[in-house]
């Protein structure tokens, strides 16, 4: 089971309100390649997962994952602080504000809500392990276009941050698959299933 | 007390702190229920001692690096235990 500590992995400390920020930071809270889908995908995909080592990357990274989704609900909430109907409208916030006032949502930037579908569990080592790979680039991607956007330091600092850890969590997914592969026949990785086809 | 039934100690305190935590969270200034809290808590951190070092870590922090990366030994708490 989790519990919960009262810190965020890395600080916030926004001073300007800026909501036209927070539209699109939000992705990474509930869109396809944000914290949300990752900390689900990984926590889901573990029970099956053969190899103790990839078991503890799932589940430490789905944890890690649970506190930088908390990391950008901080940035969107200290975004939309104190905002008047003149900042909702100049941003273009309207949208938002309508459906769930300065409320955090689970909404990709594009609007559409947060959705499983973005991720999969597989219950194959060697594609589960591929997708987490490719999730932490997406990520990674997200991260850079955002730091594209914006130009305020206390916005910048915690977003880099953030890109770091995906790096991070994608070498050592690439280091866990590479463990899974070192499990299996060498001839052809492919000739089993070790979720499915050994019985434990 | 064996693995077991150290475990299920651990899980009972903690039920018994996680439930008094949530009552004291609508109810901050009841003094009965904050001395039951301080008890069961002091309980359950001295049963969280006991568990890890006999059994091995329940969170990362509990690791004891004399027993290598013990974090990743099994079982973890889905899996059936023989």
């Amino acid at each position: 089971m989790w519990t919960y500590e009262k810190k965020l992995q890395f600080p916030v400390n926004i001073k300007n309100p800026n909501p036209a920020m927070a539209k699109f930071i939000i992705t990474q809270f509930g869109g396809p390649d944000g914290e949300l889908a990752a900390s689900q995908r990984y926590l889901s995909q573990r029970y099956s997962m053969p190899y103790k080592e990839a078991v503890g990357i799932l589940t430490d990274v789905g944890t890690e994952e649970l506190g930088h989704m908390e990391m950008i609900c901080a940035i969107v909430h200290q975004l939309t602080r104190n905002l008047t109907i003149d900042q909702i409208k100049e941003a273009g916030f309207e949208a938002y504000f309508v459906d769930h006032t300065t409320g955090l949502y689970p909404q990709a930037a594009a609007g559409f809500p947060f959705s499983a579908a973005s991720f999969q569990s597989k219950g194959d080592a060697i594609t589960d392990l591929m997708e987490d790979m490719a999730a932490e680039q997406k990520a990674r991607t997200t991260y850079d276009n955002i730091l594209r956007l914006v130009d305020d330091p206390d916005v910048i600092e915690p977003i880099k941050f953030l890109r770091e850890r995906e790096i991070v969590h994608f070498q050592r997914f690439g280091e866990a698959l590479r463990i899974a592969q070192d499990n299996l026949n060498s001839k052809n990785f492919y000739a089993i299933n070790p979720e499915f086809d050994i019985k434990r | 007390m064996n693995r077991q039934e150290l475990l299920r100690r651990v899980q009972m305190l903690c039920f018994v702190v996680t439930e008094t935590g949530l009552f004291l969270n609508t109810h901050p200034d009841d003094r009965a229920a904050l001395r039951f809290y301080e008890k069961y808590n002091t309980l359950y951190t001295q049963a969280k001692m006991e568990y890890e070092d006999t059994y091995g870590p329940l969170t990362m922090n509990g690791v004891n690096i004399e027993d290598g990366w013990s974090w990743l030994n099994g079982p973890w708490p889905w899996e059936l235990e023989v």
